[in-house]
């Protein structure tokens, strides 16, 4: 006889009793509401006493100094052109206001006969190039005035503020919460100690579990699908050789002929692999072992397993040279030429992911481009900065033709590349056609902008170690800790963080304050990484515990207002493909898969990837976020495929605390025989499924019941009528164990449905799998 | 709350509220969308017009023309359709097609625009500007707008495989892999799509009742969801759904377009042109992007640029000649725009330089009502500079204070006027400045 082999359900079905009891205690007025409120100065409310930041940004920033000086004051602006020490900085450079209201401030202390230069060069006063902007009885005039006063008398609300708090906004619960967060990051469903301690310690559990949950390999796995979004390295797992193909063969001869060539097909992607996720590997390393994030651009090792350790030239001694999981950090030798003045062996002067073969492919250069689209990535993934956006106002690049070097000359030109070109020079040590190819002794071009950060020029002397001492400086930059809040914002709900409004746009109020409430939450949660080491998981800490991430719903109905205010707050996530594939398996045990090559792989992650929005790293970088007609369709696909292959099947299981979805029903209970335990299994369902904490007799639960009914009735009458027969569609039968692939024994299938219960169990299943609740996050 | 205040709410939170909340009943359909269609076709990477319709014999700028042709009023650079020049197998000549062969066949239904601003030399900006008509971010692409205007409520109302492909939440994008997996999901409930005949998962009835039951509850969620992102979510799940019986009208390709591996990136081109022809024939999509890249040749630009052209005019000749098979050729509209020009000078002397990025590009454009075998705007032949235009007669003005100077903003307003969306509201919500340019006739 076949043994009877099942993964257990125990976690899966706890969670969903412990929701069920939650429910009930809901019903019966006993405990907590299960949901608590943000934190915050009232619903909506704005506290008029504002802090030094917040005053400037709300009364001089956007209705004055946007509007009217940063036209001329900008950088590369005409009065910035023509030495003007007052530079703002407009709203897409991260930090503007911090970095606008010291300028601010400077030029309002700074006086002229008694009166500030702030209020005397708007009225054209002082030779003001841009002669006169504002009439003295204007508000705008009134506004700076009112500042200056303000700043002379230090007239600010100490700790006042006036970004809203989140007061009408209802969170979701504790349970609720953490559910979210171990499908979103570990593909599973809180087990039964975890449960019990929120139970026990409510709210306070909630930061300790996330840590333990981050140190689980499913995190790792997450982790790296996140940061591949940005890096993009994956695009070379599409062929067995596709990364391997990358590299020189001089500087790394084992990736061709000397090994790698040799290699039988099935070893080589293997290797492949190892030498593609090379970047992400250094971040989960990073981040498994708690190191500071700054790593990521400053670590001088990455990350090798026994086979890229080779191609990469590493004298790394690993437990079993074929074990691919096997990780080390170590540094990447390349072969030098002689004839060249290079050393045989040549140390690659690492630099976190910045030095990575794949980084450097991925994001490639030209002789042209120099370096120039790398040092954009720098800024974009790194110190959240769009360079483009900076540059986005027309230009007229024709004009270039009238400068020698009009990089470095031309107003349009130079507003961009002053900033880009010294992180461009960082570079420099690398090929301009073979990309990860190391040339130590290559230099730097005269013409450019010389290799530096930001007003800092790069010496000579350390050019050798270029990227290590960007590294280092990137890593310093307060936008650096702000970018890794970006990240983890994107990465776990899906948005980009807002833009600074347009002071002309409609509802620009309800809008600014919307940008500054999200403003003051990635600031903060950016110094809570840093005092945390530069730990990532703090990061992401920070935001799950947001809510923007945890947000379910109002305490009442918001005002139109408020309802722009609160634009971009909550949940309402359409989940990834790797997500829900991973989801669809912890909730219903089984995955929806194919066999390939002796492998269950997702469906979602392999033929629908692209169709339901996913990303293929290549040509596919975007995933998209709505829905579309066909996605709807994988979606209804996806539910009837995988109710089919799990509802016989668990109903089959004989003991019911191995079944992920009827612990409470058997294949006889009707609703004639069984209402209670239908209704209750129903109950459980949307606990289970849905992560539904409903009381019995909720509309939901009666819709539900409703349709297994309506469901049951129907199916009872054609097989009177016997327009269908009891035999359940071969698909949908359980006949096969899904996990050993062995038929069952016979008095263990489940293949007949005499009394329709399974196929109304079907329906049920699909109502569910189909649903907004399951489909998003 | 009122639902008026919602979606105003919404509308200026720029969330994806794209039709009135349940403005239609589950399952119920519109008739199948008849046309015109739009194929917008992106040559990704900045290609350069000098090799094609805005041609120049001066060799400073142009080392492979040694005189400029003309085919009826449109010139051109004579270059051959030569593989082996290009580093291709011979053989592959014959899916690859020159200037000649496209201008003997397509000259006369063909209008080229030269000499257009794009303001910018960097790539996103440049591509956006191009597909948008305008530099900063926060417009829908032509294709996205004008799907929404057509038939937003078809299931692959604008489909694209790259370029610029932004839609401002007011239509969804769809992107499509292959026909054999669209099949499995045009039929959601048929355990078998082979067998349309054979078992379902449910009956037919019970699936109509469950997702009966699923868009009751969505309505009742969100009636009591106040948070309008979620609100948001919830309803942009119930708009994908209300078309989601329509896949089945999708009439696929029985076999999808091969060519040799050396030629992927143009097959890709032509698949995703092939998909999109069959869903605008079933009725299902208004606009496609398609894309071929490789054109931003910062080195190697004679046989890289040279190459990446005649692939793109052999895809532009299938998608002709496919929409011709498929009989809708009479109601399909093509465009062709690139992220900009390339500099007027190579970027070195020896035979891999390059070119570099230039703002100045031009458009290419066929379809009914758009009068052909037209070239607007110039370029000088000097400096590759832009002549204004005499904004009624289009005549090549020689006085740069005379005139318009042809940027991306009137390109599609001329577009939106030729697909008759220029007074739809969703035009509205989005508008360009500038003059209207009678561009396309």
């Amino acid at each position: 006889m076949t043994e009877r082999t099942v993964r257990t359900s125990p976690l899966t079905s706890t969670l969903g009793r412990m929701l069920v009891a939650l429910a009930a205690s809901l019903l019966l007025g006993a405990g907590c509401s299960g949901e608590e409120a943000g934190p915050g100065d009232g619903p909506g409310t704005t506290n008029q006493c504002l802090s030094e930041r917040d005053y400037f940004a709300k009364n001089v920033w956007a209705p004055v100094l946007a509007k009217t000086c940063t036209k001329c004051h900008a950088p590369g602006g005409q009065a910035d052109e023509e030495g003007a020490k007052f530079t703002l900085l407009p709203s897409a450079y991260p930090g503007f206001v911090d970095a606008n209201l010291a300028a601010a401030k400077l030029f309002a202390k700074t006086e002229y006969d008694g009166k500030s230069v702030l209020l005397r060069k708007p009225l054209g006063e002082l030779e003001h190039g841009g002669e006169k902007q504002l009439e003295a009885d204007s508000a705008e005039y009134r506004a700076l005035e009112a500042f200056i006063q303000k700043v002379k008398n230090n007239d600010f609300c100490q700790g006042g503020s006036s970004v809203k708090g989140f007061d009408d906004v209802v969170l979701h619960d504790t349970l609720t919460t953490y559910r979210m967060a171990t499908l979103n990051l570990a593909a599973r469903l809180p087990n039964a100690g975890e449960i019990q301690r929120i139970l026990d310690d409510g709210e306070q559990a909630l930061e300790p579990l996330l840590d333990e949950l981050m140190k689980e390999d499913a995190f790792f796995t997450r982790l790296k699908e996140m940061y591949n979004d940005m890096l993009l390295g994956d695009r070379y797992l599409g062929y067995s050789s596709y990364a391997l193909n990358l590299l020189n063969k001089s500087h790394f001869p084992q990736a061709g002929d000397a090994w790698f060539e040799t290699l039988p097909d099935a070893e080589k992607p293997k290797v492949n692999t190892a030498i593609a996720r090379e970047p992400l590997e250094l971040i989960a390393y990073i981040v498994r072992n708690e190191r500071p994030f700054t790593e990521v651009l400053t670590a001088d090792y990455t990350l090798m397993n026994p086979m890229s350790a080779r191609v990469y030239n590493a004298s790394l001694q690993f437990s079993n040279p074929n074990d691919e999981n096997e990780w080390k950090a170590g540094q990447i030798v390349a072969k030098g030429n002689p004839a060249n003045n290079e050393p045989a062996d040549m140390v690659l002067p690492h630099a976190g992911v910045l030095s990575s073969p794949i980084f450097l492919n991925r994001f490639p250069t030209t002789p042209t481009n120099l370096n120039r689209h790398r040092a954009r990535m720098v800024l974009k993934f790194f110190l959240a900065t769009d360079i483009l956006r900076i540059a986005e106002r027309p230009i007229d690049p024709t004009q270039a033709t009238s400068y020698n070097n009009p990089t470095r000359e031309d107003p349009s030109c130079n507003v961009c590349h002053r900033m880009l070109d010294p992180i461009a020079g960082a570079f420099m040590k690398f090929n301009d056609n073979d990309q990860e190819k190391f040339e130590p002794n290559k230099n730097w071009h005269a013409a450019m902008f010389p290799p530096g950060f930001g007003k800092e020029v790069m010496e000579t002397s350390q050019y050798g170690q270029a990227l290590s001492w960007l590294a280092e400086r990137v890593v310093k930059d307060p936008r650096f800790s702000l970018s890794v809040v970006y990240t983890a914002f994107h990465a776990l709900t899906g948005e980009e963080p807002l833009a600074y409004p347009d002071v002309d746009d409609e509802g620009f109020e309800q809008k600014l304050a919307s940008w500054e409430s999200q403003d003051a939450l990635f600031r903060s949660i950016g110094d809570v990484f840093v005092a945390s080491n530069y730990n990532l998981k703090a990061a992401f800490k920070g935001v799950i515990l947001s809510p923007y991430f945890r947000a379910k719903n109002t305490l009442g109905t918001p005002t139109p207002a408020r309802q722009i205010e609160l634009g971009a707050v909550g949940t309402g996530k359409l989940s990834t493909p790797e997500v829900l594939a991973r989801k669809i398996q912890a909730v219903t045990g089984l995955p929806w898969a194919r066999t390939s090559g002796g492998y269950k792989v997702h469906l979602l992650t392999t033929d629908y990837r692209i169709l339901y929005g996913g990303i293929d790293s290549d040509d596919v970088t975007m995933r998209l976020t709505v829905p579309n007609g066909v996605m709807a369709n994988v979606g209804w696909r996806m539910a009837n495929e995988v109710a089919c292959q799990t509802t016989a099947w668990d109903l089959s299981l004989s003991k019911h605390s191995d079944r992920f979805l009827f612990p409470y029903v058997t294949v006889d209970d009707t609703p004639e025989s069984n209402a209670a335990s239908i209704r209750k299994n129903i109950q459980y369902l949307h606990a289970h499924i849905l992560g539904e904490a409903l009381p019995a007799g909720d509309p939901e639960l009666e819709r539900t019941y409703e349709l297994f009914v309506a469901t049951l009735a129907e199916g009872q009458a054609k097989l009177a009528s016997q327009e269908l027969g009891a035999s359940l569609s071969t698909a949908c039968r359980a006949r096969r164990n899904p996990y050993t692939e062995q038929d069952l024994p016979t008095d263990q299938r489940l293949e007949q449905d005499p009394d329709y219960t399974v196929r109304a169990w079907t329906a049920v299943i699909s109502y569910l799998l189909a649903d907004f609740g399951f489909l998003y996050e | 709350m009122e639902r008026r205040d919602f979606l105003k709410a919404a509308a200026i939170s720029g969330l994806a509220v794209t039709a009135p909340l349940f403005s239609r009943d589950a399952g119920a359909e519109s008739p199948p969308y008849a046309g015109p269609f739009w194929i917008l076709v992106n040559a990704g990477g900045g290609w350069d017009p000098r090799f094609a319709f805005d041609p120049t014999a001066n060799p400073d700028q142009n080392r492979l023309t040694s005189a400029v042709q003309q085919i009826g009023n449109i010139k051109y650079s004579p270059i051959p359709n030569d593989p082996e020049a290009i580093n291709l197998d011979p053989a592959l000549g014959q899916h690859l097609m020159d200037n000649e062969s496209f201008l003997t066949k397509f000259g006369s239904k063909l209008c080229v625009i030269n000499g257009v601003d794009t303001s910018t030399n960097n790539h996103d900006s440049g591509n956006r500007a191009m597909w948008c008509g305008r530099i900063p971010e926060g417009y829908p692409a032509f294709g996205a707008l004008v799907a929404a205007a057509r038939a937003k409520e078809k299931p692959m109302a604008f489909l694209s495989s790259g370029g610029y492909d932004a839609t401002q939440n007011i239509v969804a994008l769809t992107r499509v892999s292959s026909a054999a997996v669209l099949r499995r999901i045009a039929y959601p409930n048929v355990i078998d799509p082979a067998n349309l005949q054979g078992a379902r998962y449910h009956t037919d009835e019970t699936f109509a009742r469950i997702a009966q039951a699923q868009a009751a509850r969505i309505a009742a969620l969100q009636e009591q969801m106040n948070l309008p992102k979620v609100r948001g979510g919830m309803n942009q799940l119930y708009l994908a759904r209300l078309a989601e019986n329509e896949l089945e009208k999708l009439q696929l390709p029985d076999t999808p377009v091969t060519l040799p591996n050396a030629l992927s990136d143009l097959q890709r081109l032509m698949q995703q042109a092939q998909l999109a022809i069959a869903a605008f024939k079933s009725g299902l999509a208004v606009a496609a992007n398609v894309s071929l890249g490789g054109f931003d040749t910062h080195g190697n630009h004679d046989v890289g640029q040279r190459r990446q052209l005649q692939k793109l005019l052999a895809g532009v000749n299938y998608i002709m000649d496919e929409a011709q098979a498929q009989g809708i050729a009479a109601k399909t509209y093509v465009v062709v725009c690139s992220d900009f020009g390339r500099t007027p000078k190579y970027n070195g002397t020896n035979a891999s330089s390059g070119k570099d990025h230039w703002p100045i590009t031009s458009v290419l454009a066929m379809g009914p009502g758009i009068a052909g075998n037209r070239v607007i705007g110039a370029t000088a032949d000097a400096d590759q500079k832009p002549f204004n235009v005499d904004p009624s007669s289009l005549a090549t003005l020689g006085n740069a204070k005379d005139g318009v100077r042809i940027r991306p903003e009137h390109i599609h307003r001329a577009l939106r006027k030729l697909a008759q969306i220029d007074g739809a509201d969703v035009s509205a919500q989005f508008p360009l400045p500038g003059l209207d340019l009678p561009l396309f006739g």
